[in-house]
Parts: C-alpha cells; sequence; structure tokens
C-alpha cells in the first residue's frame, strides 16, 4: 500500500502538493507538519490517503485531482 | 509478535493512568492486549500492545478543550494527533480484511484535523467521544442497488465476529442534504471504522457536491444555504447594479443547489428501479436522463 500526502485549495480547486510515503507513519507526520504549515487557511485541505495506487486514489477521491470537465468526463 | 507505538510510557497488564500531573502523555493509559489478528489461522491469538488510548471522558474533554479557544493548544493538538495515530494502526488491518474478504482495493484516510475542528465547532466538542468516521474507508463499486447491498453484506460478514457488530447506516433511505451511500461502521479492537460503499452514480453526485461546496460554501453539506460573501454594512454601500450583481449570483448558487438536489433525487429513483424494477424498458433511457443531469450540474458548476 502506498500512503499519499495531498494539500488541496478548495477555492482554487487545485492540489498544490502531492508526495507519496511507502511507510504511514511517515505520511502521518508529514500531514500533521503540512497542518502546522497552512494552520489558520481554511481553504487549505489536508489529506493523507492511502491506496493500493494512485489509480484507484483517482476513482474514489478523483475531486482532488481532476478539474470539473474531467469529472464530467469520467460520467460520460 | 509484539508491535510499538507510543512506548515511551511503561507497560501495564491493566489499563493505568500514569502520572499525577495530567500532561499529554501522562494522560495515557497503556494497554497490553489479546487480539485475533488479521492474516492468521482462524481462531489464532496473539499477544499485541497496542498504542496507548485515551478513555472515552479523556477524548471528551479534549474535544471541548479544542474548541474553547481559536487557536487549539499545542498540547491538546499533540494528543489528538496521538490519537489519529492509534486509529491509523487499526484502519490499516481493517483494510487487509476488506482486501482479503472481498477480494476490492479500498481506499482509506484519517480524518483531517481541519475537518474534526470543523465539526466540534459545529457539534460541540463532546462530539469527538462519539465521532465514528475519524478513520475511515471508500468502495466505490460499478453495482446496482443489489450488489451494493451484497457488498455491505460481505462486509458484515467479514467483521460479523468482531466484539461489537457493524452498525449500517443507510443513507439511501435517510440522506444527508442530497448524500446517498451505505455506511457501514465496524469496530475492529473496539476501534469505529466508517466504509462507505458507494455505486458509482453515488460516488459522482458527492464528488461535484464537494466541488460545489468548495466553491459556494460548505454548509450546504449540511443544508445550509451558499455562503453570503458580503456584510449588511457592504451591502448598504452598494449601488443598485452591484446589489442587483450579488444578489442574481447568489440565486444562481442557490438554484445550483437545487438542481445537484434534484440530480440526487434522480438517481435514487433510477437506482430503486433497478432493483424494483429491473425489466422496465424504459430503465435505459432514465439511466441517459441521469448522465445528462450529472453533465447539466456541471455546466452550472462552471457558472457559479
Amino acid at each position: 500500500m502506498s500512503h499519499f500526502l495531498l494539500v488541496y485549495d478548495r477555492d482554487a480547486g487545485m492540489l498544490l502538493r502531492k508526495r507519496r510515503y511507502e511507510i504511514g507513519a511517515d505520511a502521518m507526520r508529514a500531514r500533521f507538519e503540512a497542518e502546522g504549515e497552512f494552520a489558520g487557511r481554511p481553504e487549505i485541505e489536508i489529506v493523507a490517503l492511502v491506496a493500493e495506487s494512485e489509480d484507484d486514489l483517482l476513482v474514489t477521491h478523483g475531486r482532488y485531482f481532476l478539474g470539473l470537465t474531467e469529472l464530467a468526463d469520467r460520467i460520460a | 509478535m509484539v508491535e510499538s507505538g507510543g512506548l515511551e510510557n511503561r507497560c501495564s497488564g491493566n489499563p493505568a493512568t500514569v502520572g499525577s500531573n495530567p500532561t499529554p502523555s501522562a494522560l495515557l493509559s497503556v494497554h497490553l492486549t489479546t487480539v485475533a489478528l488479521p492474516r492468521q489461522p482462524p481462531g489464532a491469538v496473539q499477544l499485541r500492545l497496542v498504542r496507548p488510548r485515551l478513555s472515552t471522558s479523556q477524548i471528551e474533554r479534549l474535544g471541548v478543550r479544542l474548541v474553547e479557544s481559536t487557536e487549539p493548544a499545542a498540547a491538546d493538538l499533540e494528543l489528538l494527533h496521538q490519537v489519529l495515530g492509534t486509529y491509523s494502526e487499526v484502519l490499516a488491518g481493517a483494510v487487509d480484511r476488506v482486501r482479503e474478504g472481498l477480494g476490492v482495493s479500498p481506499t482509506s484516510r484519517i480524518k483531517n484535523t481541519g475537518t474534526i475542528l470543523e465539526k466540534l465547532h459545529r457539534y460541540g466538542g463532546s462530539w469527538l467521544k462519539s465521532i465514528q468516521d475519524l478513520a475511515g474507508m471508500r468502495i466505490v463499486a460499478r453495482v446496482d442497488r443489489r450488489g451494493q447491498n451484497a457488498i455491505v453484506q460481505q462486509l458484515i460478514d467479514v467483521f460479523g465476529e468482531d466484539p461489537r457488530s457493524p452498525k449500517v447506516i443507510d443513507r439511501r433511505l435517510a440522506p444527508v442534504h442530497g448524500y446517498r451511500a451505505v455506511h457501514v461502521v465496524v469496530f475492529p479492537e473496539g476501534v469505529p471504522v466508517e466504509i462507505q460503499v458507494r455505486t458509482l452514480w453515488q460516488h459522482e453526485w458527492a464528488e461535484l457536491f464537494e466541488k460545489l461546496a468548495d466553491l459556494v460554501g460548505r454548509g450546504i453539506r449540511y443544508g445550509e444555504p451558499p455562503a453570503r460573501w458580503w456584510s449588511p454594512d457592504q451591502f448598504e454601500e452598494m449601488d443598485a447594479a452591484a446589489r442587483a450583481l450579488v444578489l442574481g449570483t447568489h440565486a444562481v448558487r442557490t438554484t445550483t443547489v437545487e438542481l445537484a438536489l434534484a440530480v440526487a433525487g434522480m438517481i435514487d429513483a433510477v437506482e430503486d428501479g433497478e432493483s424494483t424494477a429491473p425489466e422496465d424498458p424504459e430503465l435505459d433511457a432514465y439511466r441517459r436522463r441521469v448522465d445528462e443531469a450529472l453533465v447539466e450540474l456541471r455546466k452550472h458548476l462552471e457558472h457559479v
């Protein structure tokens, strides 16, 4: 399993950071550090996700990676 | 096998609070416990040292403290992180059980601190002790409602032997502001883990609604209207054109939320039809309408 740290700007609809970790504790530590780094900015969402592959994440958490058009293309 | 985690505290055979002064680490209790681990022969029991855990009342008090001030104390955030670390370890084991038991590849996450604090401010600090989705998994499947039910049953079977039985929350019967899915809360090692089981349509709708919430205000996920971005004083100072512009923009946003809720209702109706009247010759036409409505919703999102 791989661990992904995402930093997402809700206002801009843009993924600011994506890092991959092989060890869960490292990802959690990085997540807490990022939460400190972006403290006081509620528009910034910091997420640590675990998945077998990035493709799986695109399916279950596509909104962090895909724009509206790409999401719609996925539906069509 | 002995797993380490937060072993800076002394181990005890019984839960014990360490120290007399309530520093963050001293508030923790250490448990030595016997648990059945995944990937073991049926009935196998091994000794395992579980991360230090807070008691329910300690978690409740932590939640209250976290929302007492606008800026949570560093020590309390550290405690929260330790709780989340424990959940993360349990979640990893639960994911293994789902992968092996169902042959699917769920993704998982521990709820982020910002969302936890957002919910604590909304529902009150004591809510932290009863939160059931700190640890979560998501399964998105290309199935109809009967297939969704089958996945739910498989999850119940996989986790049904745990000391606390799984709890099914059917958000198709009781949707939350348009959101539909089935959530199964399981309790590996007594820790709640919420597993979201979604059909493709339920999932696509939820993703679009999250995008919409990012654009018009996250309160819509709780049934609130789109956020206003102007104050009454600012409105007083606007000329007629500016007032028309902000009110019109807000109306477009409100209409888009209403459209999203209508699309959610269409999805529900067609999915219900698939399970109750699968031979209905009109179903394909209804499915196309749902697809078209989802694309239409996306177009509206582009204009808010």
